[in-house]
C-alpha cells in the first residue's frame, strides 16, 4: 500500500479518523510521516483582517508620494469601489536591518526582525470583496463550503497533543465577517473545525465557556465520563457506519481534557512579568501570548483575528484608522517573533502575516454610505498585496515578487492565494496534489486544481 | 472538462503517447442549420456548465494547457492531445474521459455527466462534432442569458409521475415506488421498517421537536392496530407543537432575530413586534395556511389583510425582520435575496452588480425587484409594526457595477425573466408587491413548490434531494431520483397543504425505514441518495435544549408572546423557539450549536461537534440544574427506592425506553459508589464583598456590614432606595458608587487576599458630580492605608501602589462623604494583581468581578442519581434520532 492510497483509503470509511492516526501515530511528539521532511510543526496565522495597505506597511513605493494626487501613471484597476488619483502614504518609511528593507513606521517593531521576514509582495486574489476573499484566504474557495488550511493541516499531522483542539482560532470581542465559516471543517469529519475563542476575554472561565464543572466534583465526573462512554460505545456498536457518533465520543473526552490543560494553557499570568511587557497590554498583545502559550504546548494551526468584522478595512479616514490597528498588534509581533527565538520555538514555528488583499494605490471616490463622503482611504486590491511569513523553514531576509510601481498590481512572480497554500503544506511536509480527501466521489484537496509551491520561500 | 489529472504522472503519459498525432480537420464541410441548432440547444450549455470552468478563456483556466471554448481549441486538444479525432465517438478521448473509461482520466472530475449528455455529445461527435465557436472571440453566447431557460430541468414546471407498472410489492406511494426501483436497478437493498419504539421517537422529533410522551410510546408500540400509525401521525400533525417545530424551520428561511443588528449611537436595536411574525409563522403551520396564501400575506399583507384583522398584516415580518444596515441599498439587498433564494431557490441578489455569472439573471432582474422594494416603505404606527405599504410607486435604474449614481436603462417592475412569460404585463398595482406574490405563488411557477417541497423533505428525511436548497440555477444537478421531487411538487401545487405534504411524506415506505444498513449497502450507495435507509438525525440546538426541558419536567407549552432571554444561570423554560436572537451579539450558545445565522436567509442547518457542546452538557449550571430536576422526578415516580425501579424509570423518562439488563447492571454499579466532593472552584468573584463601613479618623474601617440587598446591577442597604435612614443613597455597582451620609455610612468594596505576597495596585478613580464637595477615597491593606485623597470633580488614574499582603487579610476600597453627602456619586476601578510568595499570580478586577449574590455551588452538587440522569441525557443515544 503506497501513501497515495493510504489517503485514499482515508477518505473511504475511515474519514474521522486523522491521516497520522492511520499511520500508526509513531509518537505522540512530531515524528508524523509526511510527504517530505516537515520543516515546521506549527502554524500562528496572524490574520489582519479586513485587508491592510500593502503600500503603507511592508510594500514601499516612493513613487507614490511623486504621483500623490495626481492620476496614477497606469489605468486604474478595476476594484471593489469607484477609486481615484494616487494616494500617498501618510506614513513615514524607512530601512531595516542587513537586508535594509523599507518598513512604515506602523511596524517599527516588527521590522526589527526584518532579516527573518520572507516578504512576498506579489501576492494576488480572485476578486475585491471581502467574504470571497477570505474564503478564499482560508479554505482555497471563495464560494462552495470547504475545509480550512487549519482543518487540512490538523488532518494531515494530527494532534501532539491530545488534551488541546489541534485547531484554534482567536479573535476579540466576536467574529471576524464570515464568521465560523472561516475555519470550517467542510467535508472533514467535524473535529477538524477550529475551536473559536473571544480573546476578549482573561479568565478562563470567560475565554473557554463552562470550562469547570460546577455540580459535580472531579472524580465523579470522571466516573459519569466512564459511564456515559460505555453506553455511547454500545450505542455505536449497533451503527458502525455512522462516523459523527464516534466523533461526539471523543469530544467529550477532549471537552474533559481541556479543563485542566486549558486552563492552564490560556492563563496568561503564569508568565513572568518581562514577558507580559515585552507582548504589551490590549486584547490583540494577550491572544498573541496565548498562541505561543498553545503552540508550546502542540497545537498544530493557532489563526488570530485583528478583531471582529472587518477591522483593517479603512475606506476611509485611513492614516488614523492603520495607525490605531498598527498599535495594537505591531508589538505582539513583533514580541511573539522575539519569544518564539528566545524558547526556540522559531524553526519549527511558521508565523503568517497578511490580509485577505491589500488596498489600492490610488485613493477611494467618496461615497454617501460607505465612506461617509470622504476622500482619505483606500479601496480593496485583490490586484496585489504583500504577506510574509518567518520562522518554520522559510528564508529570512528576502522580498519575493513585486507589484507595479505604485503597488497597484503584482508584476513579477505572481504568487496567488493557491500558490502560498501550496507553499504552506509543503513546509509542513505536505505534498499540495497529494494530500486528499475522497468526498462524494472524487480526490479533494486544498488547491483544488491549482497551486504551484513557491520555492523561493524555503530555507 | 477539467482535463486537469487526478495525477500528473498519469497526465506525463498521455503527453508522450499523444504528442504525435497529426490533427486533421474533422469538419470539412460547413455544419447545417440543423447541425448548428444541435450544437447550440444540447452541447453548448453542457460544454458551459460542466467543462468551461477549468478550460476556457472566460475563466482564465486551461487546466491541462486545454480549452474547450472554440472549434479550434478541442481540435487542438491539451496535454493530453486532441479530444476528437474523428467520427468515430468510441475511439476520441472526449468519450473515454467522460465515460469514465479511464481510472486516472474521469472528467468532470466531480461528477459523471448524465447518460443523456453523454449520448448527445456521442451524437455530436458522430455529426462531425458542429461547433461555430470562434477561436479568440469574446463569447459573444456564453451568457446565461442566451441559454433557453426550458433546458434546465428546475425552470420546466414538474408534472405528476406515473406509477410504474411492476412496483415494489407494498408501494402505495409512486415515490416509494420510484426509490424501490432505482435502489433494485442499482442492486441496493431496501432497509426494513423500523421498529415501533424507533418510529414514535421519529416522528415526534420531525413533527414536533420533542421526544413522546410516555403515553405516546406506549399506546403505539403496544398497539397492533394498523392504522395506529396514521392515528399518531394525525394527532402529532393537529398539536400546536407542529406550528412550534415547522415555525421554527420558516425562521430560519425567514433569517429571524427579534433584533436590527448594529444600531448608531446606543440607538434601541430590539425590533419592535419581531415576536408578532414568529407567533404568526407558528400559527399558519398550525392552522395549515395554505402555503400560496403564507406568500401572499408575506410580501402583500397590506393588500390581503390591511387592517390586520386576522392577524396576516404580521407576516410582512419576512420582509421587515432582517438586518437594518446603514445602507438602505443593503437592507433592500437582504429583502430581495430572501424572497428569491427563500421562495424561488434562486441567487438573485448576485445580479446586484452584473448579469448572473451562471444563471439566467440578468442585473435588470435585480433592479425590477428593487423597483418593488423602493416603491414600498415601513409604516411603524400601522395596525402592525412589521408592515409596508406602498409609497410612491416606480421603476428604477439598473445602477451599474451596483452603485447608485451609476444609473443604467430603466428596470420596469415585473417578475424574472426566466420565469415570464414572452407577453406579461409588467407590475402595474402599486408598488407590485402583491403581483410578484401571485406569481410566486402561482401553481405554474416551476420553483415555487419544488424549493418549498425539497426544504420540507430535507427536514422529515434528514437530507434534502437538490443539495443546495437555495440555489436551483443551471449548476445545479437534478435530484438522484427526479421523479420524487417532482411528483410531490407538482401534488403540493395542487393543494399548497404543507400538512398534506408533511403527511403524505411521513406515510411513505421511503420515511418508515430503518436506519441500519450492511457494509454492502454503505459501500454501494455511503450517502443514501438511493433512499434506501432512514438517515439518522442528529437533534438541532432548539430540539436539543427542549427535549432536555421536557424529560426533566421543567417544560412550559406556553406559546407566543415576546422572546425570553434563555441564557441565564438557571434554566428558562420556554420552548427555543421563543428564545431571544439578539443578531448583533447572539450568545456563543447559539452559535456552538450551529444555530441558524440570523443575518441572512440559511439554506439549512450545519452540524458540528465540537468539545464546547460537550462543555456545556457537562458543566453549565442550566444542564446540572435539569439533571437535578429530572432526577428528582424520577424518585417521585419509582415506585421504590429500589436502584433498578430508579434506573428502569430514568430510561423510560429520558430515552423512553426500557432498559436492557446489562445497562441496568452497569447503571447499579455506578449509583452505588459515594459521592466525592466538589472541587474548590476559585470563583474571582467570591473574593469580594460589598458593605457599609463606620471608619476611624484615617479611615480604616471599624466596623463591616456587607449590603442586603442587590437590585438594579447595585448593592444597596435596603429595598427603598434611597434609604429613609442615614445610609442613604450609599451604594455599590460596578463602576463606583455613593458613600451614605456620613463617614458611619461609607461604602466598602473588599478584597480577600487568596494567598501571601506582593500587591499592586493600579486603577482609575474619579468624581463627576457637577456639585457637592467630593468623597475622601482610601485604600487600605489589612486595616493599613496605603493611599487616601480627596475626589472632587475629577478623574484620574492611580498606583500603581505595592504592599505586602498576608493570605486571608483585606483590601478595603473605602470612599466616605465631606461634609456635604449629597452629589457624592465616585467612579473607582481598581486592577489588583497579587505575585504569591510561590510564584503564582492572582488578578482580580473590580469591574470585570463585579456581582451580585453568587450561587453557593455547594447546594447544587448533584447527587449520584441526578449524575447518572445527567448521563443518558448528553448520550449519543440522547442528542441522535434514528
Amino acid at each position: 500500500m503506497n501513501r497515495r492510497d493510504l489517503l485514499r483509503l482515508c477518505g473511504t470509511g475511515l474519514g474521522s479518523i486523522a491521516l497520522s492516526d492511520m499511520l500508526g501515530r509513531e509518537a505522540a511528539h512530531g515524528a508524523v510521516p509526511t510527504h517530505f521532511p516537515p520543516r515546521a510543526k506549527y502554524v500562528i496565522h496572524l490574520f489582519m483582517n479586513g485587508g491592510p495597505s500593502h503600500v503603507d506597511t511592508f510594500d514601499y513605493k516612493p513613487e507614490l508620494q511623486k504621483f500623490d494626487g495626481k492620476t496614477a501613471p497606469t489605468k486604474n484597476l478595476k476594484t471593489e469601489r469607484p477609486t481615484g488619483n494616487v494616494m500617498g502614504s501618510p506614513f513615514k518609511f524607512q530601512q531595516y536591518g542587513e537586508s535594509g528593507f523599507h518598513v512604515s513606521e506602523l511596524f517599527s517593531k516588527t521590522a526589527a526582525h526584518i532579516d527573518d521576514l520572507c516578504l512576498i509582495h506579489s501576492m494576488r486574489a480572485d476578486v475585491p470583496n471581502h467574504e470571497p476573499s477570505l474564503m478564499l484566504m482560508n479554505t482555497g474557495e471563495s464560494r462552495l463550503v470547504r475545509p480550512s488550511v487549519g482543518s487540512w493541516l490538523t488532518y494531515g499531522l494530527g494532534t501532539e497533543n491530545d488534551n488541546l483542539p489541534g485547531f484554534v482560532t482567536m479573535c476579540p470581542g466576536g467574529y471576524p465577517i464570515k464568521e465560523s465559516q472561516n475555519w470550517q471543517n467542510g467535508f472533514l469529519p467535524g473535529k477538524y473545525q477550529a475551536t473559536y475563542i473571544d480573546s476578549s476575554h482573561e479568565r478562563v472561565e470567560k475565554l473557554i465557556d463552562n470550562i469547570r464543572p460546577t455540580a459535580v466534583g472531579p472524580v465523579d465526573q470522571r466516573q459519569q465520563l466512564d459511564l456515559l462512554n460505555k453506553i455511547n460505545q454500545q450505542h455505536l456498536k449497533q451503527r458502525p457506519h455512522d462516523p459523527r457518533l464516534e466523533s461526539r465520543i471523543e469530544s467529550f473526552e477532549l471537552a474533559y481534557r481541556m479543563q485542566s490543560e486549558a486552563a492552564e494553557a490560556f492563563d496568561v499570568s503564569r508568565e513572568t512579568e518581562e514577558t507580559l511587557r515585552l507582548y504589551g497590554d490590549g486584547d490583540f498583545a494577550r491572544q498573541t501570548l496565548i498562541s505561543r502559550r498553545l503552540v508550546e504546548r502542540g497545537v498544530r494551526y493557532v489563526q488570530l483575528y485583528t478583531g471582529a468584522g472587518q477591522p483593517w478595512d479603512n475606506h476611509d479616514d485611513l492614516a488614523t484608522g492603520h495607525a490605531k490597528l498598527a498599535k495594537k498588534v505591531d508589538q505582539p509581533i513583533a514580541a511573539l517573533l522575539s519569544d518564539l527565538k528566545r524558547l526556540g520555538l522559531f524553526d519549527e514555528t511558521l508565523v503568517i502575516w497578511g490580509g485577505e488583499f491589500g488596498r489600492t494605490p490610488v485613493v477611494e471616490m467618496p461615497k454617501k454610505g460607505s465612506n461617509q463622503g470622504k476622500m482619505n482611504g483606500r479601496d480593496h486590491n485583490h490586484w496585489g498585496f504583500t504577506m510574509w511569513m518567518a520562522g518554520g523553514g522559510t528564508k529570512g531576509g528576502q522580498k519575493i515578487g513585486a507589484t507595479d510601481e505604485i503597488g497597484f498590481q503584482a508584476v513579477e512572480d505572481r504568487v496567488h492565494v493557491h500558490d502560498l497554500h501550496a507553499t504552506i503544506l509543503r513546509l509542513m511536509g505536505f505534498d499540495h496534489e497529494r494530500l486528499t480527501y475522497r468526498y462524494a466521489g472524487r480526490d479533494f484537496r486544498l488547491t483544488d486544481v491549482h497551486g504551484r509551491v513557491v520555492d523561493k520561500v524555503l530555507a | 472538462m477539467n482535463i486537469s489529472l487526478p495525477s500528473r504522472i498519469a497526465a506525463v503519459g498521455f503527453l508522450i503517447v499523444c504528442a504525435t498525432l497529426s490533427v486533421s480537420p474533422i469538419h470539412a464541410v460547413q455544419p447545417s442549420k440543423d447541425e448548428l441548432d444541435f450544437f447550440e440547444s444540447k452541447i453548448r450549455p453542457l460544454l458551459i456548465d460542466h467543462c468551461y470552468e477549468c478550460h476556457s478563456t472566460e475563466s482564465g483556466e486551461s487546466e491541462g494547457d486545454l480549452l474547450v471554448d472554440s472549434a479550434a481549441a478541442i481540435r487542438r486538444g491539451g496535454a493530453g492531445g486532441p479530444l476528437i479525432g474523428g467520427r468515430d465517438a468510441d475511439k476520441t478521448m472526449l468519450m473515454r474521459v467522460i465515460r469514465y473509461d479511464d481510472r486516472n482520466l474521469q472528467m468532470p472530475p466531480d461528477n459523471k455527466l448524465s447518460d443523456e449528455s453523454i449520448g448527445l455529445i456521442q451524437r455530436w461527435i458522430e455529426m462531425g462534432a458542429p461547433d461555430p465557436r470562434q477561436e479568440n472571440s469574446v463569447e459573444t453566447t456564453s451568457s446565461p442569458l442566451d441559454r433557453d431557460p426550458a433546458t434546465h430541468w428546475a425552470f420546466v414546471a414538474p408534472e405528476r409521475a406515473v406509477m410504474i407498472p411492476d412496483a415494489n410489492q407494498g408501494d402505495h406511494d409512486l415515490v416509494d415506488a420510484f426509490a424501490a426501483a432505482r435502489a433494485t436497478e442499482a442492486q441496493v437493498d431496501l432497509a426494513a421498517e423500523a421498529p415501533g419504539e424507533t418510529l414514535v421517537r421519529r416522528l415526534c422529533f420531525d413533527l414536533t421537536g420533542l421526544p413522546p410522551t410516555k403515553q405516546q410510546v406506549d399506546s403505539f408500540v403496544g398497539s397492533d392496530a394498523p392504522e395506529a400509525y396514521t392515528r399518531l401521525v394525525d394527532r402529532l400533525l393537529a398539536s400546536p407543537a407542529f406550528g412550534e417545530r415547522f415555525g421554527r424551520h420558516w425562521m430560519d428561511v425567514a433569517r429571524y432575530a427579534d433584533t436590527v443588528g448594529y444600531a448608531l449611537g446606543g440607538k434601541e436595536r430590539r425590533i419592535k413586534g419581531s415576536d408578532r411574525f414568529r407567533d404568526w409563522t407558528i400559527h399558519a403551520f398550525a392552522t395549515d395556511m395554505p402555503y400560496s396564501e403564507m406568500i401572499r400575506h408575506q410580501l402583500a399583507g397590506d393588500r390581503t389583510d390591511p387592517e390586520n384583522k386576522s392577524g396576516n398584516l404580521d407576516a410582512m415580518g419576512f420582509l421587515t425582520i432582517g438586518r437594518r444596515f446603514l445602507n438602505r441599498y443593503d437592507t433592500w439587498d437582504d429583502r430581495i435575496d430572501v424572497i428569491t433564494r427563500g421562495l424561488q431557490g434562486m441567487t438573485v441578489a448576485c445580479a446586484r452588480c452584473h448579469d448572473h455569472k451562471f444563471d439566467p439573471i440578468p442585473a435588470s432582474d435585480y433592479y425590477s425587484l428593487l423597483g418593488v422594494m423602493q416603491s414600498s416603505s415601513e409604516k411603524a404606527d400601522g395596525p402592525s409594526p412589521l408592515m409596508m405599504v406602498d409609497k410612491d410607486p416606480h421603476d428604477t435604474h439598473v445602477l451599474l457595477r451596483g452603485q447608485p449614481g451609476n444609473r443604467g436603462p430603466m428596470a420596469p417592475r415585473q417578475f424574472l425573466t426566466s420565469l415570464r412569460k414572452p407577453d406579461e404585463p409588467k407590475f402595474d398595482d402599486g408598488s407590485g408587491r402583491l403581483q410578484l406574490a401571485d406569481r410566486i405563488a402561482d401553481p405554474t411557477n416551476p420553483l415555487t413548490a419544488r424549493v418549498m417541497v425539497n426544504r420540507i423533505w430535507a427536514q422529515l428525511i434528514g437530507k434534502p434531494l437538490v443539495d443546495s436548497p437555495s440555489d436551483f440555477g443551471f449548476r445545479t444537478e437534478p435530484p438522484a431520483i427526479p421523479e420524487i421531487l417532482d411528483d410531490l411538487s407538482a401534488d403540493f401545487a395542487s393543494h399548497w397543504s404543507v400538512k398534506r405534504l408533511v403527511r403524505r411524506i411521513v406515510m411513505t415506505r421511503i420515511y418508515r425505514q430503518s436506519s441500519t444498513s450492511s457494509d454492502a449497502v454503505q459501500r454501494s450507495d455511503p450517502e443514501n441518495r438511493l433512499l434506501t435507509r432512514a438517515n439518522t438525525r442528529r437533534r438541532d440546538f432548539e430540539s436539543m435544549r427542549d427535549a432536555l426541558l421536557m424529560v426533566s419536567g421543567s417544560l412550559d407549552r406556553q406559546m407566543g408572546g415576546e422572546p425570553v432571554e434563555i441564557t441565564m444561570s438557571t434554566p428558562v423554560p420556554r420552548r427555543s423557539v421563543y428564545a431571544m436572537i439578539d443578531r448583533q451579539n447572539l450568545p456563543s450558545l447559539f452559535r456552538t450549536f450551529d444555530f441558524a445565522s440570523p443575518d441572512a436567509h440559511s439554506p439549512m442547518r450545519y452540524f458540528t461537534t465540537v468539545p464546547q457542546q460537550a462543555l456545556y452538557l457537562l458543566n453549565d449550571r442550566q444542564t446540572s440544574e435539569l439533571a437535578r430536576r429530572a432526577s428528582m422526578a424520577i424518585g417521585r415516580e419509582a415506585k421504590s427506592s429500589d436502584l433498578d425501579d430508579r434506573i428502569r424509570t430514568a430510561y423510560r423518562q429520558i430515552l423512553q425506553r426500557a432498559p436492557e439488563s446489562n445497562e441496568i447492571a452497569l447503571m447499579r454499579e455506578f449509583l452505588v459508589s459515594p459521592v466525592s466532593p466538589l472541587l474548590a472552584t476559585a470563583d474571582p468573584r467570591s473574593r469580594w464583598s460589598y458593605g457599609i463601613g463606620d471608619v476611624n479618623d484615617d479611615f480604616s474601617v471599624k466596623k463591616f456590614v456587607a449590603f442586603k440587598v442587590f437590585a438594579k446591577g447595585r448593592w444597596q442597604a435596603s429595598g427603598v432606595f434611597p434609604s429613609k435612614d442615614a445610609n442613604g443613597y450609599v451604594s455599590l455597582g460596578k463602576e463606583g458608587g455613593h458613600p451614605g451620609n456620613s463617614k458611619g455610612q461609607s461604602a466598602v468594596r473588599r478584597w480577600r487576599a487568596p494567598a501571601s505576597g506582593t500587591l499592586r495596585v493600579i486603577g482609575q478613580m474619579g468624581h463627576r458630580g457637577e456639585k457637592g464637595d467630593g468623597i475622601q477615597a482610601t485604600m487600605l491593606v489589612h486595616g493599613r492605608s496605603i493611599f487616601t485623597e480627596k475626589q472632587v470633580r475629577n478623574n484620574r488614574p492611580f498606583g500603581p501602589l505595592v504592599a505586602q499582603v498576608q493570605e486571608g487579610q483585606f483590601v478595603d476600597f473605602v470612599a466616605s462623604p465631606g461634609k456635604d453627602s449629597s452629589y457624592d456619586s465616585f467612579f473607582w476601578r481598581s486592577r489588583i494583581k497579587l505575585t504569591g510568595s510561590d510564584g503564582r499570580v492572582y488578578e482580580a478586577d473590580s469591574v470585570k468581578d463585579f456581582s451580585g449574590p453568587i450561587d453557593t455551588d455547594s447546594n447544587k452538587q448533584l447527587d449520584r442519581l441526578a449524575q447518572l440522569v445527567q448521563v443518558l441525557m448528553i448520550s449519543n443515544e440522547f442528542a441522535f434520532v434514528d
